[in-house]
C-alpha cells in the first residue's frame, strides 16, 4: 500500500506511559514535558493560568491534562489521558496512568500498549506501594525500556546519597521479584523544570542523560518481520450474498511474513492448505506480506477452520496444550478459584479455563513477599498454572507476545490477564504429537472434504456415547446411526468391540494396554472421519475419562461425547448429557440438533 | 508500515471483533468526514462489503447535497442505509430557531440545546431501540420505505475520536452504556492488549470506536482553531457558521496538521458538553458548533 506522505507522516512515533504513585508528581512531569518542548498550543498555558487565577487555585503543570470534570472534582487522574509531545528526534504520545490503587487497571489498559515507561518515585516519600506494583506490572505486560525518574528532588535538598539511597533500594525490588534492571535513574524536579528537558544546574553531581535525552535513546523495537508466522484466525468471510464467492481466511499478522504459495498449517486442528492469494479491498495485489497487517487470505484447498486457531508455517508450530504456566494479575472483585469455570482469551481463541494450581503469590505491595494462598485476591501477582477444557494453540512468551498474552473473563468482565511462561505437561501430550506428525504429513486424496463435505451434505464428526456399562448407550448409537441415515446422511456405528475383535486381536486386554487401545480406536475413527462420515460410537472397552485422549488423537474433527448416565453424572465436558430412560427416537433427535446446532449437519 | 497503517490496521481488527460479538449490529454515519472514512474503513475491513446497516439521524437541516451524497453512496456501495428522524417535532415546528418569536416561557419554545435533544438525541435513542419507525432504503428502486426490522441495535459503531475532547480520550475501543446511554468513566473496563471487553449482560448497549485508538493523526487536528481543507463546517466546534460543504470523498490524499494537545482545548467546552451530555454521533457536534448552520436551510 503507498500513499502520499506529508513530513510529519514519516516522524517517528512512540507511545510512553507515565507511572508511579498516587501524588508522586506524574501529571505534573506530563506538564512539563508539554511545556518545556514547546508543544502546548498558542496561548493554552496562558489560559489555564488564567482559569487557574479565576478559581482561586494555584497554578500547577498537572492540570494541563486534568480534561474530566470527574477526575478534577476528585483531584486524581483516572484514566489514561493520552497526548503529545515532540522532540527533534520523534514525537512522544503519553499515557497518563493513574497511580491511585483503585485505577489498576486503567493503567494497565494504558501500560499494556506502551513502548516504553517512566515511573516516577516521589524523593521525599521514596518507594511506595504502587512504585513496586507499577514496577511488576510493567515487566509482567512486556514493557522493558523503562525510566525511573526520583521526583520532587527539590524537597529532598537535592541530595545525591539521598537518590541513590532511593535507586539502589528500588533497583534491588525489581531483582528480586525478576523484573528487568531499569535504563537509568534520573534526579527530577517537575516543579521547577530539573533534568526533564533542561539540565539542572543545582544537581550538577548528576552527570546522567535528562529524562528528554533518555527517552531519545530508546530506539523502537524491530519489526517481528523475521519471527515465526503467526496468524491468528479472526473470522472466515464469504459474502454470497453479493455476488462474492471467495472464502477468505481473515485476521491480523502478528508476527513473521508470509507470501502466496506457501503451504501453511493450523494449529489445533493440524489442517493444512496453500496460500492462493492475499485479499483486499482497494489495494494492488500483492504476493507477500508480513506483520502488523490486518489482511484475509484464500487457500488454494478449502478447508473447515475456525476462529482462534493459529496460522503458522509447518517448520514453526506453535504450543498446544491444555495447561500451561502463567505470570498473572487479577483484578476481579471476587477472588480468582479453583473449581470454577472462567474464560481464557488468548489471540483469538476463547475456551472455558480453570485455576489448575497456585505455584505462589506475589504481594507486590510489600517488597515481592511470597504468599502461600489458596486464591488470587483483587490485585494480587501470582505465578500458576491454568488448564483449559480443549487444547489451545499459543507460544510461550519467549517467542511470541500476542500468542502468549491472556486475559481471563469472570461473568461479563475481564478480570485478570497474564502471560504464558511456558506450556505444562498434559496426559494427552504423546497424543497430539502423534497426531500432528500424522496430520502434518498425511498423504491427501483426490477428493477433498470440502467436496465431501458438498456432497454429503454434512461435515464429518465422530460422536462418542458414554457411560456406565447397560445404561443403554448401545441402543441410542443404533438409533442415531439409523436417523441419520434416513435423513439421507452417510453416518456409520463404530463399536470399540469391533476394534478389539480385528484391529486389537494381538494385543493382551489388560491395563498396561488401555492406552494402546484407546489410540487404536481413535486412529480407526479418523480414517473413518477422514471418509466423510458421521461417525457414532460407543466404548465401553475403553471408558469414560478417555473421551480428551480420543479428541487429542482427532484435533481436526468434532468430537463430541454424550454421556448417558442416570444421576448426574460426571464428566465435565460432555456436549449433551441424557439419563438413558429417553425413547430411542427422542434420544436421537437430540443428538441430530446438537449436531444442527454445531452446523455440523445442515441446520435448516 | 507507516503509522497511518498502522492505525488502519487497528480500525479494521475492531471493526471485525465488532462483526464477531454484535448479532444487532449497526454503524452511525453522519455523512461527516469521521464517518465517512469509517465507511471507507468498514469496507476494507469485509473486503469491500459492509455486512451491517448504516444508520443516519436526519434532523431535516441538514444541507440537501448531504443527503444526495448519502443515497448515491448508499446505493454506489450496495448498503442497508436506515433513516431514523424525530418526525413529531419536526411537524409541530417544535425547533430551533424558528420558535424564538414565541414568547419566554411558552411551551413550545425550544434553545438551540433543546433542539438537538430533539432532533439528534432523541431520535437517535429511538431509532436505536426500534421504538420509532426506521426507514430504509430500497436498493432497487432507490426509494425509503419502512423498515419492518424493528429489533433494537445493541452494537453501536461510531466515529469518535480520542483526539476530540477531553473525554473522548477516555474511551475504550469497547464501551458499554448503561439503559438511559449513561457512560460510568470510573468503571471503565480493562482492556489488556488487544483482549476487549467483549462480553456483556443481555440488552448491555455498546458503542464500539474503531478510531479510538487516539493519534489524531488521520484527519489531522481541527481544534487547533487552524480550518481543515475538508469538511470543515461539520467538524470545526465552537467557531462560525458553516460556510462550505466539500466532498468528502476519500480518493485524495490524508492531510494532516501536527498534532496538539485537544485536551487543553476542551477546557471551555466543558460546561456545555456536561449539559448537553453528548452523543458520539457526529451530528452533535453541531449542536455546539452555532445554530447557524441548523438555520442555514431557513434563510
Amino acid at each position: 500500500m503507498t500513499k502520499p506522505l506529508t513530513a510529519s507522516d514519516s516522524r517517528e512515533q512512540m507511545s510512553i506511559v507515565i507511572v508511579g504513585h498516587v501524588d508522586h508528581g506524574k501529571s505534573t512531569v506530563v506538564g512539563r514535558l508539554f511545556a518545556d518542548t514547546g508543544s502546548l498550543p498558542e496561548g493554552k498555558l496562558e489560559a489555564v493560568r488564567k482559569e487557574c487565577a479565576r478559581t482561586g487555585k494555584p497554578f500547577e503543570y498537572a492540570f494541563l491534562l486534568d480534561a474530566l470534570t470527574d477526575e478534577q472534582d476528585q483531584g486524581i487522574t483516572i484514566d489514561t489521558a493520552r497526548s503529545f509531545f515532540k522532540t527533534a528526534k520523534r514525537d512522544y504520545i503519553i499515557i497518563d496512568a493513574p497511580g491511585h490503587i483503585e485505577f489498576l487497571k486503567n493503567m494497565i489498559s494504558g501500560a499494556a500498549r506502551a513502548e516504553a515507561a517512566v515511573l516516577v518515585i516521589d524523593a521525599k516519600e521514596g518507594v511506595r506501594e504502587n512504585s513496586r506494583r507499577h514496577g511488576y506490572l510493567l515487566s509482567m505486560l512486556g514493557v522493558r525500556k523503562i525510566i525511573v525518574a526520583v521526583n520532587k528532588m527539590d524537597l529532598a535538598g537535592r541530595d545525591e546519597t539521598h537518590f541513590q539511597k532511593i535507586e539502589a533500594e528500588f533497583r534491588a525490588f525489581l531483582k528480586r521479584i525478576g523484573a528487568p534492571d531499569p535504563e537509568q535513574f534520573i534526579p527530577i524536579s517537575a516543579l521547577t523544570g530539573e533534568n526533564l528537558a533542561l539540565r539542572s544546574r543545582e544537581m550538577a553531581w548528576y552527570r546522567g542523560p535528562t529524562l528528554l535525552e533518555a527517552l531519545d535513546r530508546f530506539e523502537k523495537a524491530p519489526a517481528k518481520t523475521d519471527c515465526p508466522l503467526r496468524f491468528p484466525v479472526q473470522a472466515i468471510y464469504k459474502f454470497v450474498s453479493e455476488g462474492d464467492d471467495r472464502r477468505i481466511v481473515a485476521g491480523r499478522i502478528e508476527s513473521g511474513r508470509v507470501k502466496v504459495g506457501d503451504r501453511v498449517v493450523f494449529s489445533p486442528s493440524n489442517k493444512s492448505s496453500t496460500i492462493k492469494s492475499i485479499e483486499a479491498f482497494n489495494a494492488p495485489s500483492r504476493q507477500t506480506i508480513e506483520v502488523g497487517w490486518s489482511t484475509g487470505f484464500t487457500l488454494t484447498e478449502e478447508i473447515y477452520i475456525t476462529r482462534g486457531e493459529l496460522m503458522s508455517h509447518e517448520a514453526v508450530p506453535p504450543l498446544v496444550s491444555t495447561r500451561f504456566r502463567a505470570n498473572m494479575i487479577w483484578l476481579g472483585k471476587k477472588p480468582f478459584e479453583k473449581d470454577k469455570d472462567y474464560k481464557l482469551k488468548i489471540h483469538t481463541q476463547a475456551v472455558p479455563v480453570r485455576l489448575l494450581e497456585i505455584k505462589k503469590v506475589v504481594d507486590a505491595s510489600d517488597a515481592g513477599r511470597v504468599m502461600d494462598r489458596r486464591q488470587v485476591n483483587r490485585h494480587d501477582v501470582a505465578d500458576v498454572v491454568l488448564e483449559t477444557r480443549q487444547p489451545i494453540a499459543f507460544d510461550d512468551i519467549a517467542q511470541g507476545e500476542a500468542t502468549a498474552r491472556f486475559v481471563l473473563v469472570d461473568g461479563y468482565d475481564i478480570a485478570g490477564g497474564g502471560i504464558i511462561i511456558s506450556a505444562e505437561r498434559d496426559d494427552q501430550e504423546e497424543f497430539r504429537a502423534e497426531a500432528r506428525l500424522r496430520d502434518f504429513h498425511w498423504i491427501k486424496g483426490g477428493v477433498t472434504s470440502e467436496e465431501r463435505t458438498n456432497k454429503f451434505g454434512h461435515r464429518a464428526a465422530l460422536v462418542m456415547f458414554v457411560g456406565k456399562s447397560g445404561v443403554g448407550k448401545h441402543r441410542f448409537a443404533r438409533a442415531l446411526e439409523s436417523s441419520l441415515f434416513q435423513e439421507g446422511h452417510a453416518s456409520y456405528m463404530l463399536d470399540s468391540t469391533n476394534v478389539l475383535l480385528g484391529v486389537d486381536s494381538d494385543m493382551i486386554w489388560a491395563q498396561s494396554t488401555q492406552q494402546e487401545l484407546v489410540r487404536r480406536f481413535a486412529e480407526v475413527a479418523h480414517l473413518l472421519l477422514d471418509a466423510g462420515l458421521l461417525v457414532v460410537s460407543t466404548t465401553n472397552a475403553i471408558g469414560l475419562g478417555d473421551v480428551a485422549a480420543v479428541q487429542a488423537l482427532i484435533p481436526d474433527f468434532p468430537v463430541l461425547a454424550v454421556e448417558i448416565s442416570p444421576d448426574n453424572g460426571g464428566l465435565s465436558s460432555a456436549d449433551l448429557r441424557m439419563t438413558g430412560q429417553e425413547p430411542d427416537s427422542d434420544a436421537a433427535q437430540h443428538v441430530v440438533s446438537l449436531l444442527r446446532r454445531r452446523k455440523i449437519v445442515n441446520p435448516g | 508500515m507507516n503509522h497511518l497503517d498502522q492505525l488502519e490496521q487497528q480500525s479494521v481488527y475492531i471493526f471485525r471483533e465488532a462483526f464477531r460479538h454484535f448479532e444487532r449490529l449497526c454503524m452511525l454515519w453522519s455523512i461527516g468526514k469521521d464517518s465517512t472514512v469509517l465507511l471507507w474503513l468498514a469496507r476494507k475491513a469485509f473486503f469491500g462489503h459492509v455486512p451491517f446497516p448504516l444508520v443516519h439521524i436526519d434532523t431535516s437541516y441538514k444541507l440537501p447535497e448531504m443527503i444526495t451524497y448519502r443515497d448515491k453512496l448508499a446505493l454506489e456501495y450496495k448498503l442497508t442505509m436506515i433513516v431514523g428522524q424525530n418526525v413529531d417535532a419536526i411537524k409541530a415546528g417544535r425547533t430551533f430557531p424558528a420558535t424564538q418569536h414565541l414568547p419566554e416561557g411558552h411551551p413550545d419554545k425550544v434553545s438551540r440545546l433543546e433542539c438537538c435533544g430533539l432532533l439528534k438525541k432523541d431520535a437517535l435513542a429511538n431509532t436505536l431501540n426500534g421504538v420509532w419507525p426506521r426507514q430504509k432504503l430500497n436498493l432497487s428502486t432507490g426509494r425509503y420505505e419502512i423498515d419492518p426490522d424493528r429489533a433494537p441495535y445493541h452494537g453501536v459503531i461510531v466515529g469518535a475520536r480520542a483526539d476530540e475532547e477531553g473525554s473522548r480520550s477516555k474511551e475504550r475501543y469497547f464501551s458499554p452504556r448503561d439503559k438511559n446511554s449513561a457512560w460510568d468513566v470510573g468503571e471503565q473496563p480493562p482492556e489488556f492488549w488487544n483482549q476487549f471487553k467483549t462480553d456483556f449482560a443481555p440488552g448491555t448497549h455498546v458503542r464500539i470506536h474503531p478510531f479510538w485508538i487516539g493519534r489524531n493523526s488521520i484527519f489531522g487536528n481541527t481544534s487547533n482553531g487552524k480550518i481543515s481543507p475538508r469538511c470543515s463546517s461539520i467538524t470545526t466546534r465552537d467557531r462560525g457558521p458553516a460556510t462550505e460543504v466539500w466532498d468528502a470523498g476519500l480518493a485524495n490524499r490524508p492531510f494532516r496538521v501536527p498534532p496538539k494537545m485537544s485536551t487543553i482545548l476542551s477546557w471551555n467546552l466543558k460546561a456545555e458538553n456536561s449539559k448537553t451530555s453528548p452523543s458520539d454521533l457526529d451530528d452533535c457536534k453541531m449542536a455546539s458548533m452555532g445554530w447557524k448552520n441548523c438555520a442555514a436551510k431557513d434563510m
